[in-house]
């Protein structure tokens, strides 16, 4: 949602502009939809949206592809969802996707509508977008493993503290005012 | 002359100021532009929209001061981690990442991402920041100033004197004693985040009565001499950031509170309640103690403060009271944003430019435009039209009963919406607290509303003489029997309300006039225009977005009116 709202703020179309504000909406009605079933659920809430200054670190186009992609991939995913749901009697989730697969689509459409519009080569931004997605997910795992080690590295430096920690166990503590 | 950026960042509430032979020109939290409560990272948004303001290019700045010295702080941490060992190994390794990972790189981060040679940043202290910001621009001459907050880069409380141009550092107390940290721990026991619920805490404890005040007392030790002591056996900073306070606190007030619980401040949550109390008094007798040694230090009439727990209105009024000073004046974003407002005064003092006008009002932002407003209202399917007369359809609107979204002006500096970024409703009824805590606001239903009316008018409802405080709602007054009875929504169930009054000039006066008009008392519920967990609105995208969430009946950006179609 709040990517959507940076691209209503920063795109110089006003049409684009009220198109992404109304999307940005639609989001954030899902996400309080998912947010009360989870407390219907007695799940722990999904938690505060991600902002990722998509729009300003890929330009228009680039962030258009990005949110198309997502979208199509979310499509899929809640069709999933529905299916599974409606497989196990849960009307009122399969139900709850219904809804927001009509959404979806929409958003799905707009987007790729607005990239045609845009770009004369729309597939080379989707697959631009495909590429970037790639590598993020690889910078992902690169700094989960990179804080793995450096937490492993920082534990032992934490075990060489221990003299320093004898010794300034020794000094007295100062409390109240300190005079410059 | 010269123009100066100040900086504050990498902790919490980012923002920026630009200052220009002196004068304020812009001052913005992050926030409100990156739309993320509590923004700390480099405000690189809000440094470019200051640098608009002033129609000047990074290129054009003369320095670029970051509010502190990150290096202090990196050996405060590690020092304090040493001290705590064996514990603390969690926050030795995440402190270390952040330090290493940003904080100590800020003067190459700021260069590049501003836009300014190396050799123009430099690095401020944090409590000498807090300290300028709050003395520069009050209105006093010669002042006193208190400084208090969790901690910067290892002071935690500080005492300086302001004589006309020079600030100079009198006397501190240092970390780990910390009357924020204190705070901030309870604030986590009551099951509120740290840094974001530290006001709860203060609204909550009206609620109760002060009966732990001698368990409170054994974690808070006051000296005669206006020092204090934290017994760290009941604390937990020095170890773990996140929570602050250890199992002796818990054994010795009872299990902290589970915050999925919904509120009942007067029935099963009693307890915590009472215990919110008892801390809330131990802090303003604590700040008491500071100010009248302030008193005694330095001779002088007029008090500033500033620094996180300057923002506590309820002890700033008995300070004001209290501590014997003539005028008190507290800086209204008193936090860390703050700071990157003391940074460029002090620095621009430095330079030789003169001190700065007195601020008399806090619209140091951007203003929303009207007719994007207009524009954006249309394609999403509102009634929206220009109209001449923005007071008198508010003036009717509240009359009806309707809560007002009123977006005026440049927007606010701090957390406080001051009539530039309101969400207006009149306070006849207590219902109406109830609506806009649950509906529009959706937090804690034993949350307070502040009243606004006009400096002419506060005595007549208020118990209230002219300060410098109600104009920027950084302390509370009490209500007169009338006023408890005809503004129930305005007024907090221990009789006393945070009160801002409106100069003749100030942007709801011509609101507060129409009400005049129409017959009906100039006093209205005034609260920050924003949902749970958001910043306050700033542009037009943010006030329609708003608008279209919650139940609010009129949207005014500038002179556009914007209703539902019915």
């Amino acid at each position: 949602m709040l990517d959507l709202l940076a691209a209503a703020r920063a795109t110089p179309s006003a049409e684009r502009r009220a198109l992404y504000l109304s999307h940005a909406l639609d989001e954030e009605r899902h996400a309080r939809s998912f947010a009360a079933r989870a407390r219907q659920l007695g799940l722990r809430d999904p938690g505060a949206a991600d902002f990722d200054d998509l729009y300003e670190r890929l330009g228009e186009v680039g962030f258009l592809a990005f949110v198309h992609r997502g979208e199509a991939r979310g499509r899929a995913q809640f069709a999933e969802h529905r299916r599974v749901l409606l497989s196990r009697g849960d009307e009122q989730g399969a139900r709850q996707f219904e809804a927001i697969l009509v959404d979806e689509e929409r958003h799905e459409r707009y987007t790729g509508d607005l990239l045609s519009a845009l770009t004369t080569t729309p597939r080379r931004a989707l697959r631009a977008a495909a590429l970037r997605d790639a590598l993020w997910r690889w910078r992902r795992v690169g700094r989960f493993l990179s804080g793995l080690v450096f937490a492993v590295l920082a534990s032992v430096l934490f075990v060489l503290l221990l003299p320093f920690s004898l010794a300034d166990r020794l000094r007295a503590r100062h409390t109240g005012w300190r005079v410059p | 002359m010269a123009a100066v950026l100040g900086l504050s960042a990498h902790f919490h509430d980012a923002a920026a100021a630009l200052v220009v032979d002196g004068e304020i020109v812009a001052a913005i939290q992050e926030e409100r532009l990156s739309r993320i409560k509590h923004d700390a990272s480099l405000p690189v948004r809000a440094a470019r929209a200051c640098l608009a303001q002033a129609g000047i290019d990074a290129r054009a700045l003369d320095a670029v001061v970051f509010y502190e010295n990150p290096f202090g702080k990196l050996e405060r941490v590690l020092l304090s981690l040493v001290r705590a060992f064996p514990r603390g190994r969690g926050q030795f390794v995440n402190a270390l990442a952040s330090q290493l990972g940003s904080k100590i790189w800020i003067v190459d981060e700021i260069a590049e991402r501003i836009g300014v040679g190396r050799n123009k940043v430099h690095l401020g202290d944090h409590h000498t920041s807090h300290a300028a910001s709050a003395y520069y621009t009050s209105p006093y001459a010669h002042a006193a100033v208190l400084t208090v907050d969790g901690v910067g880069e290892r002071t935690t409380t500080a005492l300086w004197h302001g004589r006309e141009s020079a600030l100079s550092l009198v006397e501190s107390i240092d970390y780990p004693h910390s009357l924020g940290l204190f705070y901030a721990a309870f604030t986590a026991w009551l099951g509120f985040a740290v840094n974001e619920g530290e006001y709860k805490v203060m609204g909550l404890a009206a609620f109760g009565a002060p009966r732990h005040d001698t368990e409170v007392a054994r974690t808070l030790r006051l000296d005669a001499d206006g020092s204090f002591t934290l017994d760290l056996d009941y604390f937990a900073h020095t170890h773990d950031a996140e929570l602050g306070f250890s199992p002796a606190l818990e054994r010795l007030f009872g299990a902290r509170r589970d915050p999925r619980r919904p509120w009942d401040p007067t029935g099963e949550d009693r307890k915590y309640a009472d215990v919110a109390a008892s801390v809330q008094r131990r802090l303003e007798e604590a700040l008491l103690g500071l100010a009248r040694r302030a008193r005694a230090r330095t001779g002088e009439d007029a008090l500033c403060l500033a620094g996180g727990v300057a923002l506590n209105a309820v002890a700033n009024a008995r300070i004001a009271a209290e501590a014997g000073f003539a005028r008190v004046y507290v800086q209204p974003a008193a936090g860390d944003a703050g700071g990157a407002l003391g940074a460029a005064l002090m620095h621009a003092r430095s330079l030789g430019d003169p001190r700065c006008a007195p601020l008399r009002d806090c619209a140091l932002g951007l203003v929303a435009d009207g007719g994007e407003a207009l524009a954006l209202a249309a394609s999403l399917g509102y009634d929206a039209r220009r109209i001449d007369d923005v007071a008198g359809v508010a003036a009717d609107a509240l009359v009806r009963g309707d809560v007002v979204a009123w977006v005026q002006g440049r927007f606010e500096w701090g957390p406080r919406a001051l009539g530039q970024r309101s969400l207006l409703a009149l306070p006849a009824e207590a219902a109406t607290r109830e609506r806009l805590n649950r509906l529009v606001k959706e937090r804690e239903p034993f949350r307070p509303f502040a009243p606004a009316t006009l400096e002419s008018h506060a005595a007549r409802w208020f118990e209230h003489t002219p300060n410098d405080r109600t104009p920027f709602m950084t302390t509370v007054e009490r209500a007169r029997k009338e006023a408890v009875e005809r503004f129930p929504a305005a007024v907090h169930v221990d009789g006393t309300a945070r009160l801002q009054t409106v100069a003749e000039d100030g942007a709801l006066a011509p609101l507060l006039h129409a009400l005049e008009q129409r017959d009906v008392a100039p006093v209205v519920v005034n609260t920050s225009l924003n949902a749970a967990a958001e910043p306050i609105v700033a542009g037009a995208i943010d006030a329609l977005a708003l608008f279209a969430r919650r139940p609010i009946d009129l949207l005014l950006v500038e002179d556009v009116e914007i209703r539902r179609r019915s």
